[in-house]
């Protein structure tokens, strides 16, 4: 039904699981089936050395959340800004009709990841500018 | 050896092996054109009216009043536009309910492109249509009303014999698509006065690729296919006659085992239930609790996926399908789970379990213990999961 790549990577099942204090978090429910999208990572110094997803939804969500995971572990936050959804849909092969979206949904969690962490680095500028 | 178990029934069934025997000859001794005047095309059509006697006498209909289609789909598209279509001067409302296969829901919709008034009958929270809510939409225009006798999807089963009182005090045309009830219930088209119904033989441990329409004598009924004098005139096309034969002892076993066989899916599917709620936490069962067929387990698991489910029950050699088996090949959400009410956050989570005769505990107990893992792996990633407390 998916190919090897897919399946592996749902099966797996790597890098599952929360980060309590994250330095980027972001959360994106697909609105035509329901599924949801947590990504989470720590990247203090701007390289990322933990990443974790929890994700509701069909194998393919499940796989394109785990390997966004694989990915950025050991990226700096510029290497990850420029991942595209194209990079995604060549890395997971080919997916059944109406698939894509569930790709998509990851895709956002990404970008709203990376806007997350920007957000929170702001935030910690401020605060070091302040003392 | 990679271990199988298939529990898909309600998709379709193997052939029984007492079927399958009688069809074995029609393929290479028996196979002339039924329609064929010669001794070859005699000899087929002398098994082809056994096949047609022994349908009709499985729902107590007359021999010349079973028609043999491809199957349940062709039976439902030419009962309901067949049936309009011959009657279309009487007025230009018709009725069906919200959780019909998607052969007939999708013959209503054409219909309703082409301009006829359509009803589309709700359901109560079990998947029962409710008597008074069809009483109120019957009016003297109507000309046809359609309503499944079970549900393939959750198993319930409508109160057909009132329901068909109802229209035909009337005198409307009614028709019920009977693919996933034939064998598990008594029927008597005689006794429920329907007009037509529709029959399926993979559902009943027949071969694939036929089915019937049963239409009342003396019933109008416009034909689907045509340019050929088979079945009566009423349906063009060289008949499946090996089929037929395997249909027609398909539906003479059914009925003969009829009560052996429901007791041992009812007390399979039950013995499934319990042990899943003895193993797994957070667990809906879907469809009406008493009033449903003996075979059929909806099950939706809080906080995962159903296809997630599937993929993962077929990687242990476990057939099962989410909604329903001809919607899993895309990811279109149940209608029927939807029109039940069954919350929006469930339908996606949704696996059908169905029975077969061969089922054994020893499956169930397999399939319990590698559902137990998938969904305590799938819970463990998913954003939803929230504390479940033991039920036990």
């Amino acid at each position: 039904m998916y190919n090897k790549r897919i399946m592996e990577l749902f099966l797996n099942a790597k890098n599952a699981g929360e980060i309590r204090s994250a330095d980027g978090a972001s959360e994106v429910e697909n609105e035509t089936c329901g599924s949801i999208i947590k990504l989470f990572i720590l990247a203090e110094t701007g390289v990322v050395t933990e990443a974790r997803f929890k994700t509701f939804g069909c194998p393919v969500s499940i796989a394109a959340s785990v390997l966004i995971t694989e990915m950025i572990k050991g990226k700096t936050i510029e290497e990850i800004s420029i991942i595209t959804l194209e990079d995604l849909l060549q890395e997971l092969g080919e997916l059944p009709q109406g698939k894509v979206r569930c790709v998509e949904t990851a895709f956002e969690a990404l970008i709203e990841l990376l806007a997350s962490y920007d957000k929170k680095q702001k935030r910690k500028e401020k605060i070091v500018e302040k003392s | 050896m990679e271990r199988k178990v298939f529990l898909d029934s309600a998709s379709t069934t193997y052939v029984n092996a007492e079927v399958l025997q009688e069809m074995l000859p029609v393929f290479d001794t028996v196979y002339g054109n039924a329609n064929s005047l010669h001794n070859f095309g005699r000899a087929a059509n002398e098994l082809l009216d056994k096949a047609r006697d022994r349908v009709a006498k499985a729902i107590n209909a007359k021999a010349s009043e079973i028609y043999f289609t491809s199957g349940g789909t062709e039976a439902n598209n030419w009962a309901i536009k067949g049936l309009v279509y011959a009657n279309n001067l009487k007025g230009n409302h018709i009725i069906t309910s919200q959780i019909e296969h998607d052969s007939v829901l999708e013959t209503f919709k054409e219909l309703e492109h082409e301009g006829f008034r359509v009803t589309y009958l709700p359901v109560d929270k079990n998947g029962i249509v409710n008597l008074a809510n069809l009483m109120h939409v019957l009016s003297s225009n109507t000309i046809l009303v359609s309503i499944m006798t079970a549900n393939n999807e959750v198993g319930t089963i409508q109160h057909i014999n009132a329901i068909s009182k109802t229209v035909k005090e009337k005198g409307i045309l009614f028709h019920t698509d009977a693919v996933q009830a034939f064998s598990n219930l008594k029927i008597d088209v005689k006794e429920l006065n329907v007009d037509a119904m529709t029959l399926s033989s993979h559902k009943i441990y027949g071969p694939k690729g036929i089915g019937a329409l049963y239409v009342k004598r003396g019933v109008k009924i416009k034909n689907l296919l045509i340019g050929g004098s088979q079945e009566f005139s009423k349906r063009a096309g060289t008949v499946n006659v090996p089929a037929a034969v395997g249909f027609g002892k398909a539906a003479e076993l059914a009925i003969r085992d009829m009560k052996a066989t429901n007791d041992k899916t009812k007390n399979l599917r039950d013995y499934f239930i319990r042990e899943l709620k003895n193993h797994i936490t957070g667990i809906h069962i879907n469809g009406h609790p008493i009033q449903r067929l003996p075979h059929i387990a909806n099950v939706s698991f809080d906080y995962i996926d159903g296809e997630s489910i599937m993929l993962m029950l077929d990687l242990d050699g476990i057939a099962v399908s989410t909604g329903a088996a001809c919607s899993s090949g895309d990811t279109k959400e149940s209608h029927v789970l939807r029109a039940m009410g069954v919350p929006t956050e469930l339908i996606k989570n949704t696996i059908r379990f169905s029975f077969t005769k061969r089922t054994t505990k020893e499956e169930i107990n397999y399939v319990i213990e590698k559902l137990e893992v998938i969904v305590k792996k799938l819970r463990d990633i998913s954003p939803l999961t929230k504390r479940i407390k033991k039920e036990r």
